[in-house]
């Protein structure tokens, strides 16, 4: 194989001697994430290494990717103890605020800076009214990138999160999807990946995780916050087909007032990762188990 | 070869569509200062109720009468539609100049009532309709005989006769030759002239058509002018007069009937398929394009079921418009055989020609298509309310700061949001989750105007560690309090005070007290 296409999903493991790889990629142990294609270089958007940065350098360095791959599944679930709290909203809305952002400075929609009344500029779909960011935690010139989606039933939910991944004028999808199967998600997978678009799952949170075909699984657990803003620990449960060094980070998020005022803070979130307390649970540092599909 | 036309001159002047027949209808001015009667009908005419009279006045006149405010343009739309029936009798259909003129300009308000009439072109219809006469009756029997017919060759002599004709039945001239004598014991009135022209022949003592037939033509218009010589011309057939006819409004359905009918669902899946490509071919060979299909199918058994294609773009992709539609089709109830299915190309509008980009980074054609076409799933599929955007709002109070609107339509632009500051707040002072209904809680607070001590919420109960408040926010007192006021939400605005609060798990909630029943209520979760 050329020695330039590297697999996105695989990142660099320094301790295995290159001939190892690629004998286990002869052997199908490990996936192939990107299949060689003849299509031209401008339209495959899966294989440009598009990412969605988290924004914080301590989170996006631990990725393979340096952030969330494009054209993949990606799965988010908050992990409230009292269950008051289902959905996680600041977070999602920061990534769909750095989804719009990347695909602008990659210059995805062509020369120049793209306006927000481009009709070229991709678009954000929130399906699910519970799952909806209150307009004002998204920045105001973005609001017209992003389309509310709110199907009656979890079936025509499935199909508007397929109908969307399938579309070429979406970046993100972010879904309101308590139960999904394994097959459904690869389904989704197979749909993102076709389509360069990237689907970021809310799930119900679960003691055991159930098996799903996401390329990256992450859980939001509110902690107290030492500041005024809240905080959580964000932890890496899976990510499919390789390893990262760090899995869990307490992060927070935070706007700055330098900007000025605004109206809404959805512009100036950033994610900050504060140092960790570790709480007696070493093995949450360990490296995340690699899965091999 | 002369071609004869004759015209029937049609005057509606039955309008009573809320009151009984036998009770009197007045529609007056909607302003303050001009309460007058501006239409009545017949049996307020009888009493003697004519236009302008004081509306006060006219209810004294004819009591128990039935006011409606006067709306001319949905009069005129009326009439308008009424000639669109007309045209099965005759293929030109016609509205009376005046009131043509006077909508184009948009002053229908000073047309007399006189001019509301519809003119058919009779010319060539006597195969399908047979003696004229007899016709005429007919078709006002059809009116209900609350319209003033006449059938005349001229327009203008239709006009005149219709108009100030005898009232019951049908006046009808056959012959040009035979137009003086039929016109010649109506008033000058019926010519179509203005008041001041009608007021100079009064005055020397001209009442009637007759008596300007007598008159040489030439002092006649050096005198009166050479409006009423033209008037009087064209009633008697020596100067042409124009129509201005209604267009048939066009429209696109394609039915197909099946003998024997249909009994597997695939093979309707696939004329509906074969429906659609056959009407989306003809309306892009009118460069028309249909934002709403409706598909009717009649099964066997007598059942008939619809649906409705509401598109968020209008396209003439079959391919992409068929992705859409087959999910739908699939999921309609139909029982036994399908015989005949029918589809409707409704909103239709002109289809603009779309110019295409060299680069194919920059494809805007092609990404605003494919934005379309992802609209037009979710919108037939979901409807369109359940697709919205949002846009911020010029308000303070949180959750009147924004706005979810469909998707679709006029207002539904970019343009609409916001970009200049109207509420000046952070992370640190509004939550990313804000509830659309504000939760009651149970609280106890320890001392006013400070942060509660414990909440029950959803049956749980939080323990309060810190808080930071209070933060006022009152209602808007420049918005009508009307506006916002007890109805719908059941949540009269008042004055509240915000807290900033964390429990003991570390989570920070947004509460308030509402200052005017001194309730808790959470409104918000940084989550």
């Amino acid at each position: 194989m050329a020695p330039t296409r590297t697999d996105p999903a695989i990142p660099a493991l320094p301790e295995t001697p290159p001939c190892a790889l690629q004998s286990l990629l002869a052997q199908g142990v490990v996936w192939q994430g990107a299949q060689p294609s003849d299509t031209p270089l401008w339209q495959q958007r899966s294989t440009a290494r598009d990412v969605i940065p988290f924004g914080a350098a301590d989170i996006d360095e631990c990725l393979p990717l340096g952030g969330l791959a494009c054209g993949a599944v990606h799965e988010l679930s908050m992990n409230d103890a009292s269950g008051l709290v289902t959905h996680p909203f600041a977070l999602p809305a920061l990534l769909a605020r750095n989804a719009l952002d990347s695909c602008e400075a990659s210059g995805a929609s062509g020369w120049g800076r793209s306006s927000a009344n481009d009709p070229c500029a991709l678009l954000v779909v929130w399906i699910g009214r519970r799952c909806w960011p209150t307009p004002f935690s998204l920045p105001p010139e973005r609001l017209s990138s992003c389309i509310f989606v709110d199907p009656p039933t979890e079936k025509l939910s499935l199909w508007a999160l397929e109908t969307a991944l399938r579309s070429p004028a979406v970046k993100l999808v972010v879904a309101d999807t308590p139960r999904v199967s394994l097959a459904t998600t690869r389904r989704l997978s197979l749909s993102a990946r076709a389509h360069g678009t990237t689907a970021l799952l809310l799930k119900r949170h679960r003691e055991q995780p159930t098996p799903s075909a996401a390329m990256t699984s992450w859980s939001l657990t509110p902690i107290p916050s030492p500041s005024e803003a809240p905080a959580w620990d964000l932890s890496l449960k899976r990510l499919k087909g390789g390893s990262a060094a760090v899995t869990a980070w307490t992060v927070t998020v935070e706007d700055d007032y330098e900007h000025g005022y605004r109206c809404g803070f959805g512009a100036d979130l950033s994610l900050r990762v504060l140092p960790r307390v570790v709480s007696g649970s070493d093995e949450a540092q360990a490296p995340a188990q690699k899965f091999g599909t | 070869m002369e071609v004869t036309r004759r015209k029937l001159q049609l005057k509606s002047s039955a309008r009573s569509p809320a009151a009984s027949s036998t009770s009197p209808v007045l529609l007056s001015g909607t302003g303050s200062s001009d309460l007058t009667v501006q239409r009545c009908c017949q049996i307020a005419a009888r009493c003697g109720v004519r236009i302008g009279t004081p509306l006060p006045l006219a209810r004294a006149m004819a009591p128990g009468a039935h006011v409606e405010a006067f709306d001319p343009v949905r009069d005129c739309r009326a009439l308008y539609r009424l000639a669109v029936w007309c045209l099965r009798f005759s293929p030109l259909v016609a509205l009376d100049s005046e009131l043509f003129n006077a909508r184009t300009a948009g002053l229908l308000s000073g047309v007399s009532p006189l001019h509301y009439g519809i003119t058919l072109d009779m010319t060539g219809t006597r195969r399908l309709h047979g003696d004229t006469r007899a016709f005429a009756s007919s078709f006002r029997a059809l009116m209900s005989s609350s319209a003033r017919i006449a059938v005349a060759p001229t327009l203008g002599a239709a006009w005149a006769l219709s108009r100030y004709g005898a009232p019951d039945v049908p006046s009808v001239v056959s012959s040009r030759d035979s137009i003086p004598q039929a016109i010649s014991l109506l008033p000058v009135q019926a010519l179509r002239v203005d008041h001041k022209c009608a007021a100079a022949l009064s005055e020397v003592g001209i009442s009637l058509i007759g008596q300007l037939l007598n008159l040489p033509r030439r002092s006649l218009s050096q005198r009166f002018g050479k409006f009423l010589l033209y008037r009087l011309e064209q009633a008697l057939g020596a100067v042409e007069e124009r129509l201005h006819t209604i267009a048939t409004p066009r429209s696109y359905r394609m039915r197909r009937t099946f003998e024997p009918p249909l009994s597997s669902r695939k093979s309707v899946t696939i004329a509906i398929h074969h429906l659609f490509a056959a009407l989306l071919s003809q309306l892009r060979a009118s460069s028309k394009r249909s934002k709403l299909f409706l598909l009717t199918i009649h099964d066997s058994s007598g059942q008939t079921a619809t649906k409705e294609f509401p598109l968020a773009a209008a396209t003439d992709d079959i391919s992409h418009l068929s992705e859409i539609i087959e999910p739908i089709v699939e999921g309609m109830s139909f029982f036994g055989e399908v015989h005949d299915v029918t589809l409707r190309a409704a909103q239709v509008e002109d289809a603009a020609a779309e110019q295409r980009s060299l680069s194919p980074s920059r494809d805007t054609t092609a990404a605003s298509r494919s934005r379309a076409e992802l609209m037009n799933a979710f919108a037939v599929r979901l409807g369109k309310a359940r697709v919205s955007r949002a846009a911020l709002t010029r308000s303070y109070i949180p959750e009147q700061s924004f706005a979810h609107a469909p998707a679709f339509g006029a207002g539904a632009g970019p343009n609409d949001s916001l970009h200049e500051p109207i509420a000046p707040y952070s992370l640190r002072e509004r939550p990313s989750l804000l509830f659309a209904k504000p939760e009651p809680v149970t609280t106890i607070a320890m001392l006013p105007d400070k942060p509660p001590s414990f909440l029950l919420w959803r049956g749980k109960k939080l323990k309060i560690i810190s808080g930071i408040g209070p933060e006022r926010i009152a209602p808007e007192w420049w918005s009508a309090p009307s506006a916002h006021g007890s109805q719908g939400a059941g949540l009269q605005l008042r004055e509240r005070d915000y807290f900033k609060v964390q429990d003991d798990s570390g989570r920070w909630l947004w509460v308030y007290r509402d200052q005017g029943t001194l309730e808790w209520f959470l409104h918000g979760v940084w989550a």
